[in-house]
């Protein structure tokens, strides 16, 4: 039979050498965080004399954003992505006064046409105003009239603008639902598998999302790549995704434990793996096909959402497979060793307690 | 034994019941050709404005000075802002509010279908302090912005929009010239009086926030309260009839609001994305039935009408609760399709080990259901767990997510076990549905 469990050392090794560069780039601010996290504004725009992104670039700053950044829109086309300080918040809105007032119902047909009203003319206004703008120009309205000046007329496809506050709390909440939710899991596989199978899944856990993170953080290091809210729900799922398939090794696990009562535990989860193999790869394949469908074919805003489902589904069947079980017989060798050194070499050593 | 005779029937029946409601109604004109039962008679796919375009406003919602914020304060303004914007977009827009993980209050507008985003914004935006002004020895042109000017006193306040009797604004003519009337309560009303007998031929400024939305001429005094401005006639006054009455009519809000964020999707992008992540979808729908029937064969072929099965009733109860479809979503649909095959996966692995010890076939079917049970159980359970806690704590967009997946990774349940094992269950009963080389086990 094939001997998985004998080269844990090794596959250790490659979980470091993949997750430490990670680690370093995230160190060296590798994480480009999108507008969503820091506040800004961001729009997809085509002006007719498709003009250069230095261009662009150059009349943003002389219109006073020197922050903006110009680079090609991931949507595709000829489109660009302008990226400022956010610019296009109204003003902060006075304060209404203590007014009671209903949701007001509508009686149109009210008999408020009574002809004897004493009646106000209003002054011909100079020019009508197209859609009902309380407020004529808004600063996002400037800055795109005067760049539709220059470069000529612009089709805007979508505009999307952040305030700081949003910003950071989306970096909170996302922080708590992370950490939350594998400890969620972590009590619910303690309950269910007992300490040691909980812990070391989680580990397994983690290794995943800092694969995930680390990736991120050196396509962004490398390649500008930014990663957006969507990407912390998929940070959940590959969680979730990894969980699955580490529960299914370890439910393995726990069964040949009965069934082969005696046997080493090294071999207990090396059977294991191994009769849990072919439903690994046939999961991970299926999954992965869809994934890479979608990222292939799929909208172009979900992409990075997808790229990273599509790391951590990788990483978290080879995490199932090489991490979490591996540390269980690591952890289970280690105990034994420790009890011989403690004088307890003569008696009965179970491997494993629930 | 019972639930044996009755499960093939139900599932028979959730299947037909799923195809009515998937069927797109307006489409077909077949609106009148079935009987609507209760469920699903108002059945529709709701889509996030990410796939049909439009504009989503965020608003922080502060208190009045000195004042706490009341809930019903909020809800108030929630309705007035519904109001303002509905009839701009394509569909209802929803206007909802929530709170976030700092505690702030924050009504969030969607408008589907509208890309014009400073149209909506101004009418959200605006808290509608409505204010009659006195201009004292300015003159005030319209847009102009008088903040100032009230400051320092160089201009004053005769009344506020709140005392205008509510229900009492309405579009008015007169002789073909239009307007709109309301009346004023008591108090204001004698102020109005009084400045307007003083003021005939004088300019009678209404400002909105803080800026001079009409000057309008005084004709006459205006006493008793009933009051209305005329705009001129032709279409051009038409539109600003309607602006002025909706600023009128929806005038202050108890509470003051300052934008967060603003996203707008113009719909001809939403409609491209929701076309590339269907044909993803498909694509990979198709690939994984491939995969599955070329693996396993004749268990395959089941699982693939399984999996059909999931995907018409997942879409149904999307079109029933309903299930507002984002990117997010369509991501989580089509992820929980890889959820769902894992199972089949699991029990058909299964099956084979059992086959390759020794088991005859119907045995070995009932053996791979039975053990693959606690594996299937435990990982969506520990799925089901995360998910709840994301759509319970999570931001509108990753609710969205943890709700499909919820709904997936329930219906994966039924569709995977119950469904594939009635099918398999009636396979064995037949001659050719016993055949090992159906169910490619290499020995």
């Amino acid at each position: 039979m094939y001997d998985i469990v004998g080269k844990k050392r090794w596959y250790f090794l490659f979980s470091a050498l993949i997750t430490i560069p990670g680690l370093i780039f995230v160190l060296l601010g590798g994480l480009k965080p999108t507008i969503d996290f820091t506040g800004g504004t961001t729009w997809d725009v085509e002006y007719a004399s498709h003009p250069s992104q230095q261009a662009v670039q150059q009349a943003l700053v002389a219109l006073g954003h020197p922050e903006a950044q110009v680079t090609r829109s991931p949507l595709g086309g000829n489109l660009l992505r302008i990226r400022t300080a956010p610019v296009d918040l109204l003003p902060a809105a006075t304060l209404a006064p203590s007014a009671s007032l209903a949701p007001a119902t509508a009686s149109p047909a009210a008999s408020a046409s009574a002809s004897a009203t004493p009646k106000a003319t209003p002054t011909p206004t100079p020019k009508a105003s197209a859609s009902p703008a309380v407020v004529p120009g808004t600063p996002f309205d400037d800055l795109e009239k005067a760049l539709v000046a220059r470069f000529g007329q612009a089709t805007v496809r979508s505009v999307t603008t952040v305030g700081p506050i949003i910003g950071s709390d989306l970096i909170r909440s996302s922080a708590i639902l992370i950490i939350v939710g594998e400890l969620f899991i972590l009590a619910y596989l303690w309950v269910r598998f007992g300490f040691r199978f909980g812990t070391a899944a989680i580990v397994a856990l983690l290794h995943d999302v800092v694969v995930v993170v680390g990736t991120f953080a050196i396509l962004g290091y490398l390649f500008g790549l930014e990663f957006d809210a969507l990407f912390v729900t998929a940070l959940l799922t590959i969680i979730g995704f990894s969980v699955h398939d580490t529960i299914v090794v370890f439910d393995r696990i726990r069964e040949n434990r009965i069934r082969h009562a005696g046997e080493p535990f090294g071999a207990i989860v090396n059977h294991s793996i191994l009769q849990t193999l072919g439903r690994s790869i046939s999961t991970s394949l299926t999954v992965v096909v869809t994934l890479v469908a979608l990222l292939l074919l799929g909208p172009a805003s979900i992409r990075t959402f997808t790229l990273a489902l599509l790391i951590g589904v990788v990483s978290g069947t080879y995490s199932s497979i090489f991490n979490a079980s591996q540390i269980l017989v690591a952890w289970s060798e280690w105990d034994a060793r420790r009890k011989e050194r403690t004088g307890l070499a003569g008696r009965q050593v179970r491997p494993l307690s629930r | 034994m019972t639930w044996r005779r009755i499960a093939p029937w139900l599932i028979l029946v959730i299947a037909v019941l799923a195809i009515y409601i998937d069927l797109p109604r307006k489409t077909l004109h077949i609106e009148n050709l079935l009987p609507a039962p209760g469920l699903g008679g108002n059945a529709k796919t709701v889509l996030g404005l990410d796939l049909q375009g439009g504009i989503q406003v965020t608003l922080k919602v502060k208190p009045q000075p000195g004042q706490p914020l009341s809930p019903d304060d909020v809800e108030v303004a929630r309705n007035i802002i519904e109001q303002r914007v509905s009839g701009i977009g394509v569909s209802e827009p929803q206007v909802h509010t929530e709170v976030s993980s700092s505690g702030e209050q924050r009504i969030v507008v969607d408008v589907p279908g509208v890309s014009n985003e400073n149209e909506v914004r101004s009418l959200v935006g605006a808290t509608g302090l409505l204010q009659f002004i006195d201009p004292k020895s300015e003159t005030l042109t319209e847009n102009q912005d008088i903040t100032g000017l009230l400051q320092s006193g160089k201009v004053g306040v005769i009344f506020s929009g709140g005392q205008i009797q509510a229900g009492s604004v309405a579009p008015d003519s007169q002789n073909g010239v239009l307007g709109v009337s309301f009346k004023l309560n008591d108090q204001a009303s004698a102020k109005w009086c009084t400045y307007t007998t003083n003021n005939v031929n004088k300019p009678g400024p209404v400002a909105l926030d803080g800026k001079v939305i009409t000057t309008p001429n005084i004709q006459s005094a205006i006493c008793g309260g009933q009051t209305i401005i005329t705009v001129g006639t032709g279409s051009d006054a038409e539109q600003q009839r309607t602006t002025l009455y909706n600023q009128l009519r929806y005038g202050a809000l108890p509470v003051g609001l300052q934008e967060e964020g603003v996203t707008s999707v113009a719909p001809t992008l939403g409609a491209h994305f929701l076309v590339q992540a269907l044909i993803a979808g498909a694509v990979g729908l198709f690939l994984v039935l491939l995969f599955m029937i070329g693996n396993y064969r004749l268990p395959g072929v089941l699982a693939a009408i399984a999996l059909v099965f999931y995907s018409l009733v997942n879409y149904a109860i999307f079109r029933i609760l309903p299930v507002t479809l984002t990117l997010a979503g369509v991501a989580a649909f089509i992820l929980s399709i890889g959820m769902a095959v894992d199972a089949n996966i699991l029990i058909f692995e299964r099956m084979k080990e059992e086959i390759r010890a020794g088991k005859t076939l119907g045995p070995a079917i009932e053996a791979g259901f039975n053990r693959a049970w606690s594996s299937i159980l435990d990982s969506n359970v520990s799925s089901l767990l995360v998910a709840s806690w994301l759509y319970w704590q999570g931001t509108t967009v990753v609710r969205g997510f943890a709700l499909v997946l919820i709904i997936g990774v329930l219906v994966s349940m039924f569709s995977a076990i119950t469904v594939t094992r009635t099918m398999l269950r009636w396979l064995v009963r037949r001659e050719w549905g016993r055949r090992i080389e159906l169910y490619h086990v290499e020995r």
